[in-house]
């Protein structure tokens, strides 16, 4: 009976410890900070960017005389929605309220913090639930992430007061309720966007243009996502139209696994070839805001270990091609240890 | 040469031990881990595609979602389309003199509004959306309103009225759209009503791209909605 009871003793232990161990690791240090913060000021650019695209039409838009008439508006509104446009019939509040959107969006896109981030929630919310008509599927994604961002650290880097911060954090021995949530909303940020891109490689795959490889020329062909004619011509090849749609599936459906995958160069070769399918979708079907956003989320997807080592190669390549002009650009007086001191401002080792 | 450290992570890697974890701290981080571990689930079981064991727990899972967790990820891995969407307006005046209505002849709207995002590329305009949501409830509408042709004649009225019921606020939205459309259009006339006719033009198939002649591309009627009376005073 004692055996028993010490068996399960051992076992209580073992599991509270295990237990610990991950609740430390989620509570002593603050993971993916730098993809957060990339997140903060994409949403935040991409918002001005949107209310900016039709400032002058934007009382058709979303305005009290709009086309899309606050009542219809309202009726469209899901159970629970809001939208502080629909407060008001007059004009004034209208403008009071989009101009606020652009505001809070630059502010948040600045300096970050919890409270802008809820600010900047309720508004991009507000905007988004008035006229649902010009939305463009990131907008979905940026509603969701920005509630996890509210618990989240965007502000430790690109951001004003951002060294400070990261100084206070590592200041900080104890690990805390606000780490906690911290990495939890994080990786929900993660997850949320590992979901999107299998679920949409999953549709993508299961649909017959994409299997037949034509997917990219019957969409180069609708009117209002051609904006280049070169790449309307160039998706009429056979080889090129099927390399980019299986291309186009592969990355999307490997996200997850990359994501889970220990070697780093899997994470960035995936990040980068989705940011780059995604800057094609800016430049030829003119989803300028879809296009940031979706690289914001992106940018989440890579650890703060992987940003530094893209950064340390960046510098190295860069430092390798300094060497090589220096015969042809001359720096009397000046080492190259010396130079690079000077320009990093850090002493050399 | 300046050396930079391999990896921050190492400098900040945990320096407490299981220990140190105040019970504040694992109280908030239990009930954290259990929220988030719920929401993968939901999430997982949300965007998973139809099946009958899906069927069985969509009730729960949609009411946690939804609305402020709502997700259509179809959207990005979409059947692109393989029809080009036309819109034709008409319009009925009044003659300024005798007060006699008139009907202008069909325009089409959607293909100038569709290439606007090329005046400014940089941030382009989300007008085309407008239309691409008429041509998704046009389209809608008469996919419904075609299955009634089925229905004995008594049931057909019913239903239709039904269906435009649930339409009725895509259809105000087209009314004050096309009245500020006409606005344009015509811009001195005293407009009376709108007419806006759905229609749809194939994009040549792939496997006949190169082919000469070009094939042709024969127009298809969608839907054509009944006059709808002008509204004046949408912003322009």
């Amino acid at each position: 009976m004692s055996g028993t009871t010490a068996l399960l003793g051992k076992g209580w232990r073992a599991g509270t410890e295990r237990l610990d161990a991950v609740i430390l690791r989620f509570a002593s240090h603050k993971h993916r900070l730098i993809g957060t913060a990339l997140l903060r000021v994409v949403i935040g650019f991409a918002t001005i960017l949107y209310c900016l695209s039709d400032y002058s039409k934007r009382r058709f838009l979303w305005g009290p005389e709009s086309y899309n008439s606050i009542s219809t508006a309202r009726s469209a509104l899901p159970r629970w929605g809001f939208s502080l446009f629909l407060w008001g019939h007059s004009t004034v509040w209208f403008e009071i309220v989009f101009h606020a959107v652009i505001l809070v969006s630059a502010a948040f896109m600045i300096f970050g913090g919890r409270v802008l981030t809820l600010a900047q929630a309720v508004l991009m919310w507000s905007l988004h639930n008035r006229n649902q008509d010009v939305l463009e599927g990131g907008d979905n994604l940026a509603q969701i992430l920005i509630l996890f961002m509210v618990f989240t650290v965007s502000n430790a880097y690109f951001a004003v007061g951002a060294k400070r911060r990261r100084a206070r954090m590592r200041e900080l021995e104890q690990p805390t309720t606000s780490t906690v949530l911290h990495n939890l909303a994080a990786f929900l940020i993660v997850f949320q966007t590992a979901v999107l891109y299998f679920a949409a490689g999953y549709w993508k795959i299961t649909g017959k243009v994409w299997q037949d490889g034509v997917a990219m020329y019957y969409i180069s062909r609708i009117t209002g996502f051609q904006m280049s004619a070169t790449y309307t011509h160039l998706m009429s090849h056979a080889w090129l139209t099927t390399a980019i749609s299986y291309f186009t599936i592969f990355i999307e459906l490997a996200l997850p696994f990359a994501i889970l995958s220990a070697r780093s160069w899997i994470r960035k070769a995936n990040t980068l070839a989705l940011e780059g399918m995604h800057l094609g979708i800016m430049a030829c079907m003119g989803l300028v805001c879809f296009g940031l956003l979706m690289i914001g989320a992106d940018c989440t997807c890579l650890r703060d270990e992987d940003y530094r080592s893209i950064v340390r190669r960046y510098r190295s390549v860069r430092d390798r091609l300094v060497q090589r002009s220096r015969p042809l650009l001359p720096t009397p007086g000046m080492t190259s240890v010396a130079m690079a001191a000077d320009r990093d401002g850090a002493a050399g080792a | 040469m300046r050396v930079l450290p391999r990896s921050r992570a190492a400098e900040d890697a945990p320096r407490t031990a299981s220990g140190a974890l105040s019970v504040n701290v694992r109280i908030s981080a239990l009930t954290a881990l259990a929220a988030v571990s719920v929401y993968c689930l939901c999430c997982l079981v949300y965007n998973a595609p139809g099946s009958p064991a899906k069927d069985r727990i969509k009730g729960p899972v949609t009411a946690f979602m939804e609305p402020y967790f709502w997700q259509d990820w179809q959207l990005f891995g979409p059947t692109p389309g393989s029809s080009d969407d036309l819109i034709y307006l008409r319009t009925r005046m009044k003659l300024p003199g005798s007060g006699q209505v008139v009907e202008s002849s069909p325009v089409e709207i959607e293909q100038a509004i569709d290439r606007s995002p090329h005046d400014f590329p940089v941030n382009p305009t989300k007008l085309p959306g407008v239309l691409l949501a008429f041509d998704a409830a046009a389209n809608r509408y008469a996919g419904i309103a075609i299955k009634f042709k089925k229905l004995p004649a008594a049931r057909r009225d019913a239903a239709r009225k039904i269906l435009d019921k649930q339409f009725a606020p895509d259809f105000e939205e087209m009314r004050r759209f096309f009245s500020a459309q006409a606005r344009t259009l015509y811009p001195n006339a005293q407009i009376v009503s709108v007419q806006a006719t759905f229609k749809n033009r194939p994009i040549i198939p792939f496997s006949e791209r190169y082919e000469v002649p070009r094939p042709k591309e024969h127009q298809q009627g969608i839907l054509a909605t009944s006059w709808m009376d002008y509204v004046p005073g949408v912003a322009q």
